[in-house]
This record gives C-alpha cells, structure tokens and sequence, in this order.
C-alpha cells in the first residue's frame, strides 16, 4: 500500500509541485490549504506522515500541528517553510515535528526525510 | 533589542552593506532554486524616500504591474512589496509552471499563487538572514502574500497608504532581481515600521545625498 503524505500548504502552486513529486515516487496524497483545514482533513485521512508549511491564513502550521498532535500523539510531520530561524525550528521540535526542511527544497533531500520518517 | 534598534541595526550600522549584500544573495538563490535560472541583485539602497518619489524612481507609473505585498511580524514589524513589470511577471510564472515561452497573456489564479509564492521565498529567506545577523534569539515572520494587478501607481498608493497618512518619508530598502537575461525584472521593497525616532545614520540617508548600496 502506498504511503500516504497530507500537504499542508496555502499555495496551490506548491501543492501542485509536491503533488506531482510525491506521485511520481510512489506516495498517495491528500492535501489542505491552510492550517484550519489540516486539522480537520488529518482527522477524516490519517495520512502516515504530514507535510505542514509554516505561513498560511487563519491558522499557522505550527498551531495546526500542535493541534494535529492533540488528537494524534503518534501524528508525524516534517515542516516545509522558507523560514530558517531557530526559534521557529525549535518550536516545531518542541511540539512534536520530526525534521524540518527550507524552501526550496531538493527533490532528492524531501523525498529523504519522508523515507527517514516512515521507516 | 527594541523593535526600532532591529531595523537601525540592519540599515544604519558598520556592516550595513556587507549585512544587506549577503541577504539579497540568500534571496537570490532561493529564487534561482525556485525557477531553475540563476538571478542576481543589482544595486542595494537603504534610504528615506518620499511616498509620492516612489512610483517614478521604479518606472513608468502608469504601467501595468504585478505586486505581490506581505506584512512583516513578530519582533520587528514592515512590510514588503515585490513589483514585477508585467512582462517580467508573465516570462517568470512561465518558468516556474513549466510552459512554452511567450504562451502565457494573462494572471489568472493558479499565475498569482506562483507569484505569491516567489513573494513567500523572497521575503522569508531576507528575514532569515536578518535573524542570522542579529545572532540573538528573534522570530520574525512574513503574512501570507497578496498579489495585485493594476498600474504601478495603483499598486504603490494602496501598500503605501499607511505610511503616507502617517507622512513620514518611509526608509526603502530597495534593489532589482533579474535573471541573466534580464527578461525578468523584479523590484525589492521593504519597509521597516517606524516605531520611534530615526537613528543617526538613517537620518544621514535621507535627500540628493542619500547612501546607495552597489554590489560589488
């Protein structure tokens, strides 16, 4: 059975770039647009791993991944920001991501973590 | 570190210009992985400029435009305006959604969330050499970005409508993104919020004589 990776993003240019990566390398996808609706998309797809972004509208992925976390301790994600700042990385360690990735990022170095953090 | 020492550290200390230089540089290879062409940064201002001198010293202000604008928050707050001459944004999202050259007339939906993006990266990697400069623990976050389509002047009245209520002669730091061929220009905006008195080597940029940044 094929992975399953939820992307968080609230831009559709970049969900479509994952989408077409993910797919092309044999991981199904779901996807959510901001932080609001991966709370609530987690909740119905249990997907095996979450791609979360940082910056998005009515809820930040650092909010939504707490909250993801809340209702799935065992939730795994690996944030996927522009934002390199140490405060932000150690946030997102603090509550629970697995890696965390700057934008851009290379194919190879994503696809990585995602096999890192389903092994 | 106040919010004001923040800003007057990046724009009016000794390692100003080196500090402004590596940060377009961060920016510029965050644009070049993104669209797969390598960019660079032409000159690199940080200066006082008047509201109403904005328009003319970027171009044409009647010329359709694209902006993409983002507000700047968290220890230090702004915002920032990326202004893309129309052709320059119509070549750029033909880059980064992988069509044919001269294919694409127009900015629909899925052509803004690309320039949003490149708006995103852009502003983003900036702050995090700006974070990286002040080696002290600081958070500092661009909103989501909106992107506009109308003339320049248009663009620019609205993102700098705060600023001209206020009347203050904002401080612009400011320089062009361009691919090696120069089909693609972009204009780099940021304005720091000005919470208190303006430091002394702020105050030495303002008029005729203003400092001007040159890469080297």
């Amino acid at each position: 059975m094929m992975p399953k990776v939820m992307i968080v993003d609230d831009s559709m240019f970049m969900r479509n770039r994952l989408i077409k990566l993910l797919s092309e390398n044999g991981y199904e996808t779901v996807t959510a647009c901001d932080g609001v609706d991966a709370v609530r998309i987690y909740g119905e797809a249990r997907p095996d791993v979450v791609l979360m972004d940082i910056t998005m509208p009515r809820k930040d992925g650092l909010e939504a991944l707490a909250e993801i976390r809340q209702l799935d301790p065992t939730a795994k994600a690996i944030m996927l920001t522009a934002l390199d700042q140490p405060l932000l990385a150690g946030r997102a360690v603090l509550i629970g991501a697995k890696d965390f990735l700057t934008k851009p990022v290379r194919s190879g170095r994503l696809l990585m973590a995602l096999r890192k953090v389903l092994s | 570190m106040n919010e004001q020492e923040i800003w007057d550290s990046v724009t009016g200390g000794s390692h100003a210009r080196l500090w402004l230089d590596m940060a377009m540089k961060r920016v510029t290879q965050a644009l070049s992985d993104t669209v797969g062409e390598p960019f660079h940064h032409g000159a690199l201002r940080a200066e006082a400029v008047p509201v109403a001198g904005i328009a003319e010293r970027i171009g044409d202000p009647k010329a359709k435009t694209v902006g993409v604008q983002l507000q700047i928050k968290g220890d230090a707050r702004g915002q920032a305006l990326l202004l893309f001459p129309w052709e320059s944004a119509l070549r750029l999202v033909e880059l980064l959604m992988e069509v044919p050259p001269r294919t694409t007339s127009d900015v629909g939906f899925a052509e803004r969330t690309a320039l949003a993006e490149v708006g995103n990266l852009s502003v983003a990697h900036f702050l995090n050499a700006l974070v990286a400069y002040l080696a002290q623990p600081r958070r500092l976050q661009p909103s989501p970005s909106s992107v506009l389509v109308d003339t320049l002047e248009a663009i620019l009245r609205l993102a700098l409508m705060p600023v001209a209520i206020r009347g203050d002669d904002p401080l612009v730091i400011e320089t062009i993104l361009a691919n090696a061929g120069g089909t693609i220009q972009i204009h780099f905006l940021l304005l720091p919020e000005q919470t208190g008195r303006q430091g002394p080597d702020m105050a030495a940029t303002r008029g005729p004589g203003a400092r001007a940044f040159r890469r080297a």
